[in-house]
């Protein structure tokens, strides 16, 4: 055998058992948990074969406790680049089987080091999480590399897309990582987020409450709204990584890269979709299904404030981000989560030079002492502030109802909307036609001799003259009224000349955003 | 972690001392804290509103059998008719609103039976 064989089987001999990280007995556990080991989610996600690892031979450097005697595989992490639908990403994923996961300074300079390199070649950083948190003997290392982590999603927020895959438990300071990036993936029965355990709330407050109902995915995807994608599996997850990925750039000095255009399906008719009534809830995103090729919609946090729907389409083959209030969940009304959720896609939207279409059909901020207690005036601001700051092509449509102060926040005209469009059933007005007559005609209804009727006849004298899309159309507020059916093609004109928008900003170290 | 087990029985009112790791900390409570309401975890088969408004029209009565999306309520809320569906099958047991009723936010209007 010669020297370099030789040295080639050292190499594939200590590769073979790093790659084993806890050993086989963790790995069985793991697998019993409905878990997969780190590197094989890294491979189902990535494209075959395409997977890189580095630094594989990292050791941890505790020497506390006797830690110092132990070897942990990759020091927990695993760490590398390769590419998802032919496009390069730099990931890492924490190993539950190498001392639960648990980070170290090691573990957090492996971590930083890969998206140092995401950040260096401009490429998507996926970060898959599963770990049970500080590693308690290394002490304040430990919470300095999460310190570091947390810099870094910082500095990289708007270069970058960052993905949080929550592939079993991250909790405490561990939780500020995910938050701190862009899109968050759970899995059911898998993932577990919280800054304070059942545990600790027990032993503080007195309150029981079980792992699953405090942090669990569906309490992140509908209640909390820390997530914004729940799957039934980690491959199911991994499909919706994919797909994300295939409507965003990889960083934020490029766009998105087109496809080739298709047609909507003939199943979506816009006519058949909404009803004449403006009392008659429908599902907006059946109108966006009308509207985008091949009739695809990608949501963005399905569950939670659905009196909102936000998320991916493309239109001519190039990618939208869609903004649009749905009648079918608390009539479409704005409110504080509804309000957070739209402004961060947005501004989203805004950094990765994706154009923003809003559809409006909404009554307006819901009225209640709980809103109002829960700052709905600072939670609404952030949507007004989203959609004034954002440069990008703007587009809205009013299908329905563009009432008061919603009126403005949805991306009116009035806050640098490129193009506004309305459908002949539009009604814009600065209340509905119940509350609005009620005011002006006050005296009259009261004086009439059958006031049930002259308020009637009040309501739809106001009907007449103010539900309308023409009063807004003769002030130059919104460019065209548009038979519904012409939508898309309104909507892929306004692409098309828009694509080369560009704005000059005053200069400005930040913005300061209601949070 | 640990902490004695009754509020009411802490040094002084108001106040909640915590032991941790040896050391004791005495913080005070918040009237917001203290008037909060306990986690409970919500009960599938009760239907409660989710916003205010009011009953237009209750299609369902008690006794019914339901299927998963069979229509119960008529619900008006910010000017839009809402049809309030049966989250899963079961029985009504017991029909809480009757038309004309206005509703404030959480509350019960049918408990279903599996």
């Amino acid at each position: 055998m010669s020297l370099l064989s030789k040295k080639i089987s050292e190499l594939q001999e200590r590769t073979a058992k790093a790659v084993q990280g806890g050993g086989e007995k963790a790995i069985a556990k793991q697998i019993a948990m409905g878990k997969l080991p780190a590197r094989d989610r890294i491979n189902r996600l990535l494209d075959p074969g395409s997977f890189y690892e580095y630094d594989l031979f990292i050791k941890h450097d505790a020497r506390e406790f006797g830690m110092e005697s132990k070897e942990l595989a990759g020091d927990g992490v695993v760490i590398g680049t390769g590419t998802i639908n032919g496009k390069p990403v730099a990931i890492y994923a924490q190993d539950f089987t190498v001392a639960g996961g648990s980070l170290g300074s090691m573990h957090a300079r492996k971590i930083t080091k890969i998206m140092d390199y995401a950040m260096r070649m401009r490429i998507p950083l996926i970060g898959i999480n599963d770990s049970g948190g500080a590693r308690i003997q290394e002490g304040v290392n430990s919470l300095a590399g999460y310190g570091e982590i947390f810099f870094r999603n910082t500095m990289a927020s708007g270069v970058i897309p960052q993905i949080s895959v929550i592939l079993g438990p991250c909790a405490g300071g561990a939780v500020y990582s995910p938050a701190l990036t862009d899109y968050v993936f759970v899995v059911d029965k898998i993932s577990k987020m919280f800054i304070t355990g059942p545990e600790v709330i027990k032993s503080v407050l007195g309150e029981e409450i079980d792992m699953e109902s405090l942090g669990g995915a569906r309490v992140h995807s509908e209640v909390t709204g820390n997530a914004h994608f729940f799957s039934e599996s980690e491959d199911e997850c991994f499909a919706q990584i994919k797909e994300l990925l295939s409507y965003i750039p990889s960083h934020n000095s490029e766009k998105p890269e087109p496809e080739k255009p298709k047609e909507p399906l003939k199943k979506y008719k816009i006519e058949e979709i909404v009803p004449d009534e403006p009392t008659k809830p429908y599902d907006v995103r059946d109108v966006i299904r009308a509207i985008t090729d091949d009739s695809k919609f990608f949501e963005v946090q399905e569950k939670w404030a659905a009196n909102i729907v936000i998320g991916y389409g493309r239109i001519e083959g190039r990618t939208v981000g869609f903004v649009a209030n749905q009648p079918l969940v608390l009539a479409g009304v704005l409110d504080c989560d509804s309000s957070d959720k739209a402004a961060r896609f947005i501004r989203f939207c805004d950094a990765f030079e994706i154009p923003i279409v809003t559809l409006e059909d909404m009554p307006g901020y819901l009225p209640g002492v709980d809103q109002e207690h829960a700052g709905v005036i600072r939670h609404g601001a952030k949507l007004l502030y989203a959609y004034s700051e954002a440069s990008v092509p703007k587009i809205t449509i009013i299908l329905r109802k563009a009432y008061g102060g919603g009126y403005i926040a949805m991306n009116s005209r009035h806050l640098r909307a490129d193009f506004v469009f309305a459908w002949p059933m539009a009604e814009i007005a600065v209340m509905g036609p119940e509350g609005a007559a009620n005011i002006i005609f006050r005296k009259e209804i009261m004086e009439a001799a059958d006031p049930a009727e002259m308020r009637k006849q009040k309501v739809q004298e106001y009907k007449d003259k103010f539900a309308n899309p023409y009063v807004a159309a003769s002030r130059g507020y919104i460019d065209s009224v548009i038979d519904p059916n012409d939508t898309r093609k309104y909507i892929a004109h306004a692409l098309s000349i828009s694509k080369d928008k560009t704005l000059k900003r005053p200069v400005k170290k930040h913005g300061i955003p209601p949070f | 972690m640990e902490k004695n087990n009754n509020n009411d029985q802490t040094p002084e009112m108001g106040k909640l001392q915590i032991h941790a790791e040896g050391r004791i900390y005495t913080t005070v409570l918040t009237e917001k804290f203290k008037n909060r309401e306990v986690w409970k975890a919500p009960d599938p088969t009760e239907i409660r509103s989710i916003i205010p408004g009011s009953v237009i029209d209750v299609m369902a009565k008690e006794g019914d059998k339901v299927e998963k999306g069979t229509p119960l309520i008529e619900y008006e809320a910010m000017k839009m008719h809402n049809i309030i569906t049966a989250p899963m099958a079961g029985t009504i047991s017991r029909i809480f609103v009757k038309t004309g009723d206005k509703l404030p936010k959480g509350h019960l209007m049918i408990k279903l039976e599996i």
